[in-house]
Protein backbone atom coordinates (compact mmCIF):
# COMPACT_ATOMS: atom_id res chain seq x y z
CA UNK A 1 0.00 0.00 0.00
CA UNK A 2 1.35 3.70 -1.13
CA UNK A 3 0.27 7.10 -0.82
CA UNK A 4 -0.08 10.32 -2.70
CA UNK A 5 -1.05 13.62 -1.69
CA UNK A 6 -4.17 14.34 -3.89
CA UNK A 7 -2.81 17.26 -5.80
CA UNK A 8 -2.22 17.87 -9.10
CA UNK A 9 0.73 17.87 -10.96
CA UNK A 10 0.77 21.46 -12.09
CA UNK A 11 -0.34 22.87 -8.84
CA UNK A 12 2.67 21.36 -7.14
CA UNK A 13 4.99 22.06 -10.38
CA UNK A 14 4.53 25.77 -9.35
CA UNK A 15 4.56 25.00 -5.64
CA UNK A 16 8.26 23.49 -6.01
CA UNK A 17 8.96 26.74 -8.36
CA UNK A 18 8.08 28.94 -5.78
CA UNK A 19 9.68 27.22 -3.02
CA UNK A 20 13.43 26.23 -5.09
CA UNK A 21 13.28 29.95 -6.35
CA UNK A 22 13.17 30.86 -2.31
CA UNK A 23 15.39 28.67 -1.06
CA UNK A 24 18.18 29.22 -3.23
CA UNK A 25 18.09 32.99 -3.31
CA UNK A 26 18.08 32.83 0.16
CA UNK A 27 21.38 30.59 0.09
CA UNK A 28 23.05 32.86 -2.14
CA UNK A 29 22.11 36.44 -0.32
CA UNK A 30 23.40 34.81 2.78
CA UNK A 31 26.82 33.61 1.40
CA UNK A 32 27.15 36.76 -0.35
CA UNK A 33 26.34 39.15 2.83
CA UNK A 34 28.43 36.73 4.59
CA UNK A 35 31.36 37.35 2.07
CA UNK A 36 30.73 40.69 2.00
CA UNK A 37 30.78 41.25 5.84
CA UNK A 38 27.10 43.00 5.63
CA UNK A 39 25.49 42.51 8.36
CA UNK A 40 21.42 42.26 8.29
CA UNK A 41 21.64 45.91 10.19
CA UNK A 42 23.39 47.03 7.28
CA UNK A 43 20.90 45.72 5.09
CA UNK A 44 18.24 47.07 6.34
CA UNK A 45 18.80 50.41 6.74
CA UNK A 46 20.00 50.08 2.76
CA UNK A 47 16.40 49.23 2.80
CA UNK A 48 14.76 51.58 4.69
CA UNK A 49 13.45 48.91 7.06
CA UNK A 50 14.04 47.26 10.05
CA UNK A 51 15.95 44.74 10.87
CA UNK A 52 13.47 41.95 11.89
CA UNK A 53 11.73 42.43 8.50
CA UNK A 54 15.54 41.20 7.03
CA UNK A 55 15.60 38.18 9.09
CA UNK A 56 12.22 37.26 8.11
CA UNK A 57 13.37 37.10 4.71
CA UNK A 58 16.24 35.34 5.35
CA UNK A 59 14.47 32.87 7.31
CA UNK A 60 12.33 32.46 4.82
CA UNK A 61 9.64 33.16 6.63
CA UNK A 62 8.65 35.61 3.95
CA UNK A 63 7.48 35.34 0.37
CA UNK A 64 9.98 37.15 -1.48
CA UNK A 65 7.81 39.20 -4.42
CA UNK A 66 10.13 39.66 -7.17
CA UNK A 67 10.41 43.52 -5.69
CA UNK A 68 11.63 42.11 -2.64
CA UNK A 69 14.67 40.18 -4.66
CA UNK A 70 15.01 42.89 -6.61
CA UNK A 71 15.61 45.12 -3.54
CA UNK A 72 18.01 42.45 -1.44
CA UNK A 73 20.24 42.58 -5.17
CA UNK A 74 20.35 46.07 -4.92
CA UNK A 75 21.22 46.48 -1.16
CA UNK A 76 23.91 43.50 -1.71
CA UNK A 77 25.17 44.84 -4.81
CA UNK A 78 24.51 41.82 -7.31
CA UNK A 79 22.19 41.50 -9.91
CA UNK A 80 20.29 38.15 -10.65
CA UNK A 81 21.40 36.11 -14.08
CA UNK A 82 18.62 33.87 -15.46
CA UNK A 83 19.04 30.76 -17.19
CA UNK A 84 16.12 28.30 -18.49
CA UNK A 85 16.44 24.53 -20.02
CA UNK A 86 14.21 21.81 -20.80
CA UNK A 87 13.37 18.60 -18.83
CA UNK A 88 14.36 15.72 -21.22
CA UNK A 89 12.97 12.26 -20.41
CA UNK A 90 15.35 9.29 -21.75
CA UNK A 91 13.18 6.56 -22.68
CA UNK A 92 15.02 4.36 -20.08
CA UNK A 93 14.14 7.01 -16.83
CA UNK A 94 15.61 9.51 -15.37
CA UNK A 95 16.01 13.25 -16.33
CA UNK A 96 18.38 15.31 -18.56
CA UNK A 97 18.67 18.81 -18.62
CA UNK A 98 19.29 20.64 -21.75
CA UNK A 99 20.62 24.38 -20.70
CA UNK A 100 19.39 27.04 -22.98
CA UNK A 101 22.24 30.27 -23.35
CA UNK A 102 21.67 32.79 -20.37
CA UNK A 103 19.17 35.44 -22.08
CA UNK A 104 21.00 38.23 -19.72
CA UNK A 105 24.49 37.18 -20.18
CA UNK A 106 26.53 39.73 -21.89
CA UNK A 107 28.85 38.08 -24.85
CA UNK A 108 32.04 37.29 -23.85
CA UNK A 109 34.16 40.02 -25.37
CA UNK A 110 31.85 42.36 -23.14
CA UNK A 111 31.93 40.16 -20.12
CA UNK A 112 35.86 40.63 -20.28
CA UNK A 113 36.10 44.02 -20.86
CA UNK A 114 33.34 44.09 -17.75
CA UNK A 115 35.60 42.16 -15.94
CA UNK A 116 38.30 44.69 -16.99
CA UNK A 117 36.40 47.96 -15.51
CA UNK A 118 35.62 45.63 -12.73
CA UNK A 119 39.50 45.50 -11.79
CA UNK A 120 39.48 41.90 -12.76
CA UNK A 121 36.75 40.55 -11.24
CA UNK A 122 33.11 39.65 -11.78
CA UNK A 123 30.25 40.71 -9.41
CA UNK A 124 28.62 37.66 -8.06
CA UNK A 125 25.20 36.52 -9.66
CA UNK A 126 22.18 34.93 -8.47
CA UNK A 127 21.23 31.83 -11.08
CA UNK A 128 17.62 31.46 -10.69
CA UNK A 129 16.50 28.24 -13.19
CA UNK A 130 13.59 27.92 -14.66
CA UNK A 131 12.08 24.53 -16.02
CA UNK A 132 9.92 24.04 -19.03
CA UNK A 133 7.25 20.91 -18.99
CA UNK A 134 7.79 18.98 -21.82
CA UNK A 135 5.06 19.09 -24.43
CA UNK A 136 4.54 14.93 -24.30
CA UNK A 137 4.52 14.97 -20.56
CA UNK A 138 0.97 13.76 -19.19
CA UNK A 139 -1.12 17.00 -17.81
CA UNK B 1 12.99 -7.34 13.78
CA UNK B 2 10.86 -6.28 11.03
CA UNK B 3 11.96 -5.20 8.05
CA UNK B 4 10.32 -2.91 5.69
CA UNK B 5 8.13 -5.04 3.77
CA UNK B 6 6.86 -6.72 6.50
CA UNK B 7 6.23 -3.26 7.97
CA UNK B 8 4.27 -2.40 5.22
CA UNK B 9 2.38 -5.71 4.66
CA UNK B 10 1.36 -5.10 8.15
CA UNK B 11 0.29 -1.54 7.50
CA UNK B 12 2.28 -0.03 10.36
CA UNK B 13 3.64 1.64 7.85
CA UNK B 14 2.98 3.02 4.40
CA UNK B 15 5.22 4.00 1.55
CA UNK B 16 4.97 7.81 0.80
CA UNK B 17 5.59 8.19 -2.61
CA UNK B 18 6.28 11.71 -3.33
CA UNK B 19 4.19 12.90 -5.78
CA UNK B 20 6.74 12.41 -8.39
CA UNK B 21 6.88 13.75 -11.60
CA UNK B 22 7.33 11.71 -14.65
CA UNK B 23 11.05 13.04 -15.09
CA UNK B 24 11.94 12.09 -11.76
CA UNK B 25 12.25 8.91 -10.07
CA UNK B 26 13.03 7.93 -6.09
CA UNK B 27 16.15 8.23 -4.50
CA UNK B 28 15.00 8.05 -1.00
CA UNK B 29 12.28 6.89 0.93
CA UNK B 30 9.95 8.34 2.94
CA UNK B 31 7.05 6.35 5.15
CA UNK B 32 4.18 7.53 7.32
CA UNK B 33 1.84 5.83 10.01
CA UNK B 34 -1.93 5.09 9.28
CA UNK B 35 -2.38 7.83 11.86
CA UNK B 36 -0.78 10.52 9.99
CA UNK B 37 -1.77 9.27 6.61
CA UNK B 38 -5.10 9.43 7.76
CA UNK B 39 -4.77 13.02 8.47
CA UNK B 40 -3.08 13.95 5.43
CA UNK B 41 -6.83 12.76 3.92
CA UNK B 42 -8.77 14.21 6.41
CA UNK B 43 -7.81 17.79 7.74
CA UNK B 44 -4.94 18.67 5.36
CA UNK B 45 -6.67 18.71 2.06
CA UNK B 46 -9.03 21.61 2.93
CA UNK B 47 -6.35 23.46 5.38
CA UNK B 48 -5.67 26.89 4.42
CA UNK B 49 -1.99 28.33 5.29
CA UNK B 50 -2.09 30.52 8.99
CA UNK B 51 -0.87 33.79 7.32
CA UNK B 52 1.82 34.23 9.17
CA UNK B 53 4.30 33.93 6.16
CA UNK B 54 2.37 36.54 3.84
CA UNK B 55 1.59 34.88 0.26
CA UNK B 56 2.33 31.13 1.38
CA UNK B 57 1.46 28.66 -1.26
CA UNK B 58 -1.48 26.11 0.69
CA UNK B 59 -0.56 23.47 3.04
CA UNK B 60 -0.89 20.70 1.14
CA UNK B 61 1.06 22.31 -1.73
CA UNK B 62 3.96 22.54 1.23
CA UNK B 63 3.60 19.25 2.33
CA UNK B 64 3.73 17.89 -1.43
CA UNK B 65 6.95 19.82 -2.06
CA UNK B 66 8.81 18.47 0.99
CA UNK B 67 7.69 14.73 0.10
CA UNK B 68 8.26 15.62 -3.58
CA UNK B 69 12.08 16.97 -2.88
CA UNK B 70 12.51 14.11 -0.18
CA UNK B 71 11.47 10.91 -2.25
CA UNK B 72 13.22 12.50 -5.53
CA UNK B 73 16.26 12.81 -4.00
CA UNK B 74 16.53 16.72 -5.34
CA UNK B 75 19.05 19.09 -3.85
CA UNK B 76 17.87 19.56 0.30
CA UNK B 77 20.88 21.82 0.62
CA UNK B 78 21.30 24.42 1.81
CA UNK B 79 18.28 23.80 3.94
CA UNK B 80 16.15 27.02 4.94
CA UNK B 81 16.74 27.87 8.76
CA UNK B 82 15.08 25.37 11.13
CA UNK B 83 13.67 23.92 8.44
CA UNK B 84 15.09 20.68 10.08
CA UNK B 85 15.27 20.03 13.92
CA UNK B 86 16.88 17.93 15.38
CA UNK B 87 14.80 17.25 19.03
CA UNK B 88 17.22 14.58 20.95
CA UNK B 89 17.13 10.60 20.87
CA UNK B 90 17.27 10.59 16.93
CA UNK B 91 13.84 12.55 16.60
CA UNK B 92 13.34 15.00 13.98
CA UNK B 93 11.03 17.96 13.31
CA UNK B 94 10.59 18.72 9.64
CA UNK B 95 8.76 22.04 9.12
CA UNK B 96 7.38 23.98 6.57
CA UNK B 97 5.51 27.32 6.91
CA UNK B 98 2.58 25.94 8.43
CA UNK B 99 3.08 22.08 9.15
CA UNK B 100 5.03 20.30 11.69
CA UNK B 101 6.21 16.61 10.45
CA UNK B 102 7.75 14.28 13.51
CA UNK B 103 9.33 11.10 13.21
CA UNK B 104 12.87 9.51 12.91
CA UNK B 105 15.73 8.42 10.59
CA UNK B 106 15.98 4.49 10.79
CA UNK B 107 18.64 4.77 7.77
CA UNK B 108 20.42 7.57 5.95
CA UNK B 109 17.84 8.44 3.56
CA UNK B 110 14.93 6.89 4.89
CA UNK B 111 12.69 8.84 7.22
CA UNK B 112 9.79 7.41 8.84
CA UNK B 113 6.72 10.13 9.94
CA UNK B 114 5.36 9.39 13.01
CA UNK B 115 2.85 12.23 12.80
CA UNK B 116 2.09 15.43 12.08
CA UNK B 117 0.15 18.77 12.88
CA UNK B 118 0.03 22.55 11.92
CA UNK B 119 2.38 24.81 13.49
CA UNK B 120 -0.64 26.65 15.23
CA UNK B 121 -2.09 23.32 17.01
CA UNK B 122 1.54 22.74 17.89
CA UNK B 123 2.17 26.09 19.81
CA UNK B 124 -0.92 26.26 20.83
CA UNK B 125 -1.21 23.26 22.82
CA UNK B 126 2.16 22.80 23.22
CA UNK B 127 2.55 19.33 21.27
CA UNK B 128 6.14 19.75 20.49
CA UNK B 129 7.35 17.25 23.28
CA UNK B 130 4.43 14.94 23.17
CA UNK B 131 5.03 14.05 19.40
CA UNK B 132 8.58 13.48 19.82
CA UNK B 133 7.60 11.22 22.65
CA UNK B 134 5.25 10.06 20.65
CA UNK B 135 7.65 9.33 17.19
CA UNK B 136 10.10 7.20 20.25
CA UNK B 137 7.43 5.23 21.10
CA UNK B 138 6.34 4.29 17.50
CA UNK B 139 10.12 3.11 16.33
CA UNK B 140 9.82 0.72 19.72
CA UNK B 141 6.60 -0.36 19.16
CA UNK B 142 7.24 -0.66 14.62
CA UNK B 143 10.35 -1.90 15.44
CA UNK B 144 11.64 -1.28 12.12
CA UNK B 145 14.88 -2.91 11.37
CA UNK B 146 15.09 -3.48 15.62
CA UNK B 147 14.13 -0.21 15.57
CA UNK B 148 17.25 1.76 14.49
CA UNK B 149 17.44 5.13 14.26
CA UNK B 150 20.11 7.72 13.41
CA UNK B 151 21.12 10.33 15.55
CA UNK B 152 23.20 12.99 14.16
CA UNK B 153 23.14 16.25 12.01
CA UNK B 154 21.85 17.03 8.96
CA UNK B 155 24.68 15.74 7.07
CA UNK B 156 24.18 11.94 8.54
CA UNK B 157 20.39 11.86 7.61
CA UNK B 158 19.97 13.09 4.12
Amino acid sequence: MSFDLDLPEKDLASAQFMTTVNRRLIADFLRIAKSKNLTRKQIADALGIDKAGVTRMLRGNANLTTRTIGELCWALGIEPDFHTRDIVIPHNGGAAYVQHQPFTAAPNHLKAIIRKSNGGSESPTVHIFTQDRPAHAPA
Amino acid sequence: MSTLEECCAARLLIKVRGNLRPHQRPDRILLATPRAIDWMNTVLKDLQTDGFVHGAIRPIQQAGVLFNTFVSGADFEPPLPHEMNPKGNGIWEIRTHDLRFFGWFPMRGMFVISDVNTKAKCLDHSLYAGYATQAANDRITINLMDGRFIDGGLQDVI
